[in-house]
């Protein structure tokens, strides 16, 4: 499961990061794994959705929500 | 000379702790990439403060970034790097702080780290003990608020002191726990408070329907206000210059001085200064935004019509800024990530309608559209045409980046999108201060004014000369302006324009807003006032269709020397310059000729 798979409202934990140009990036904004993760909102015609990463609120496209991997909540540990 | 650098994530606050601390007067917004170049000022004897483009991590992305890590990479060894971390969102940055530490540690370069928006955290019960992150850290720690004040002195003070600590390497940071541990241990409060107002608003700011909705009305608002709203300042000021004009030419006998007086000073750089009310409003609406942290949400709900272009959401700042002027526009495009959705942002913002086409795009709307108000008085029907022509920039520049994107792609054989990384953080939002949003509106206003004003004058002295010349202004049929305009009009006839209004195109190359103040002077010698026949053009010499089409040339043709002078620094490459230079102007023209001949057939 990916973050652009995360419904609006739901929380989750990020497991990891799939290997892109953006990994170190993406760690580097806090996108590293066991960081807990809010979907706040979705955008019209599947624009980008809105996540917060701890204390930092986020837009990100499909194309690099879909390279964060998450797990839900009940799943860790 | 020894640096002291002002580092950091966008938005925490550096350009405002730097304009505290320096008494300067630089540019400061709620987005990221506010400052896109490297700002120096003189702290003290030998030593430069300088604010950083902001800086997310050693892997940058964007153009501004890049300045930021080679700054500091190629700082002296005595030279300061300070870290600005805001307050309320101290946990997600200090990874980062971590690691810029580590790295001047192990570069042996100076380094404090300074907690902005100290004030914030009060507020929301947020308790940060200072003097614990100091010693897990190994590193000076300051408390700042540069909206209070709070904390300033204290920083200025150890800036002072010139006899900055190098930070010792710190083994236990490459312990996966280090930073948990350390935030534990120094930070307690409850973050969520924080963000909960943000997350109200955005779910209204963003949601999909309203969002848009919202965002198309608050758009609209601008443009009206832009011209319904101006009107009653434009009205104060036109009154004023005119008044002035007509005492003080009564100075002179009439003649020589009386003429360069009336006609060159009064009725060239005066119809000028009419519209400032306008760019100041604008300023002042697109500063609100950008202060408030409206941007970063427009942006996002930007990126996805916007990536159909080739663009990215990103590409929203830049095109909104070009409404004021395209140079900052320009240079504001140095946080796209790409260089090649970044080279085609920057190629389309001159299309843009930037505040040079608010006078061309004034009189013209003022002859063709009825001052006529709806609701309450509240909106307008010129003010309608002004919302029209400023989407009708728009919709060109979406078009012609898509042709140019669609044109390389197809002649390089690739179809790879370029504008897929889209990462924008929203910031706080906050409620812009109104004395500064006015002082900067009147800044703005004034070096606008500053900036063209030579232009426009030594534009109109020339214009002036050569229709008093030879024969003074009663032999003004027989003067050098009339009869270069009338060796040019065949160029201009196509377009349903006469020799008087190739004149004023000819000379708004220099800068666009020339365009009317030469057409009053033209129009100026053929009557007793300037002024009042540059308000009331009326369609004995240009038709509808003609003023329709005038609009349309002025809209796309890209008569900025300025802007061809940075386009050739920013873009990827110089040649790309002249290229949009010609190709904007050619476009022009058959669109202009199209628009004229089109609308002959229909309005007769």
């Amino acid at each position: 499961m990916t973050l652009w798979d995360l419904d609006v409202n739901a929380q989750a934990y990020i497991t990891g990061t799939l290997p892109t140009n953006e990994e170190t990036r993406l760690k580097s904004l806090g996108f590293i794994t066991e960081q807990k993760v809010l979907c706040l909102q979705k955008t019209l015609f599947g624009g980008p959705k809105v996540y917060q990463i701890g204390d930092n609120i986020f837009s990100l496209s499909k194309e690099v929500a879909s390279t964060v991997l998450i797990d839900t909540k009940d799943n860790i540990k | 000379m020894n640096h002291i650098y002002l580092v950091g994530r966008p938005n925490v606050g550096k350009s405002y702790l730097f304009n505290k601390l320096s008494g300067e007067k630089q540019k400061v917004a709620n987005y990221s990439g506010a400052t896109v170049s490297r700002k120096d000022t003189l702290l003290f004897k030998n030593t430069l403060l300088s604010d950083l483009p902001g800086l997310y991590s050693f892997q940058t992305q964007s153009e501004d970034e890049k300045i930021s890590l080679q700054t500091i990479k190629d700082s002296a060894p005595d030279d300061l790097i300070c870290l600005v971390i805001e307050s309320t969102k101290i946990k997600g940055q200090l990874a980062f702080a971590l690691e810029l530490r580590n790295w001047a540690a192990a570069n042996l370069k100076p380094f404090v780290i300074c907690i902005n928006m100290i004030d914030e955290a009060k507020k929301l019960g947020i308790t940060i003990d200072q003097k614990k992150l100091s010693e897990m850290l190994k590193t000076p720690v300051f408390f700042t608020s540069a909206k209070t004040a709070e904390g300033v002195n204290e920083l200025y003070s150890y800036f002072e002191l010139q006899s900055w600590s190098v930070p010792e390497v710190l083994n236990d940071s490459k312990n996966t726990n280090f930073l948990p541990e350390v935030i534990k241990k120094t930070i307690q409060g409850d973050f969520d408070v924080s963000l909960k107002k943000q997350n109200f608003l955005d779910r209204l700011f963003l949601a999909p329907f309203i969002g848009p909705f919202l965002f198309l009305i608050l758009t609209f608002i601008i443009f009206q206000s832009i011209f319904t709203w101006a009107s009653p300042f434009m009205d104060l000021i036109e009154n004023g210059i005119g008044f002035l004009g007509e005492h003080t030419a009564r100075l002179f006998p009439e003649g020589f001085l009386n003429s360069f007086v009336s006609n060159a000073i009064f009725a060239g750089f005066g119809a000028f200064l009419v519209f400032t009310p306008q760019i100041f409003i604008l300023t002042f609406i697109i500063g609100f935004l950008e202060k408030s942290g409206y941007m970063a949400r427009a942006t996002t709900l930007c990126h996805k019509p916007l990536s159909y272009f080739g663009l990215t959401g990103k590409s929203f700042i830049p095109y909104m800024t070009g409404h004021a002027c395209a140079i900052p526009a320009i240079y504001s495009a140095r946080s796209i990530e790409n260089a090649w959705v970044r080279n085609l942002t920057i190629l389309t913002i001159p299309l843009t309608a930037c505040s040079a086409r608010l006078p061309v795009y004034a009189l013209l709307i003022k002859i063709l559209v009825p001052e006529k108000t709806f609701l309450f008085g509240l909106l307008g029907y010129q003010g309608l045409a002004f919302f029209l022509m400023y989407f009708f920039g728009v919709f060109m520049a979406l078009v012609v980046s898509l042709s140019i994107d669609k044109f390389v792609k197809w002649s390089k054989k690739t179809t790879a999108n370029m504008n897929h990384f889209f990462v924008m953080e929203l910031p706080a939002y906050r409620w812009p201060g109104l004395q500064e949003l006015i002082s900067k509106s009147i800044l703005t206003t004034w070096t606008f004014i500053k900036g063209a004003g030579p232009t426009i004058f030594i534009v109109n002295l020339a214009i002036w000369f050569l229709s008093y010349f030879p024969n003074g202004e009663s032999g003004f049929a027989e003067s050098y302006m009339v009869q270069i305009g009338k060796f040019l009009e065949p160029v201009f006839l196509p377009l349903g324009l006469n020799w008087i209004y190739g004149v004023a195109i000819l000379t708004s190359f220099l800068a666009r807003e020339v365009f009317v103040s030469t057409l009053g002077l033209l129009k100026g010698f053929e009557s007793e006032d300037a002024t009042e026949i540059l308000s009331q053009v009326q369609f004995q010499d240009l038709s509808p269709a003609a003023a329709v089409g005038l609009l349309v040339f002025f809209a796309i043709a890209l008569q900025c020397a300025s802007t061809v002078g940075v386009l050739r620094k920013e873009a990827m490459q110089k040649s790309w310059a002249y290229m949009i230079l010609f190709g904007y102007l050619v476009l022009a023209y058959l669109m202009s000729f199209i628009t004229y001949q089109g609308l002959s057939l229909i309005i007769r």
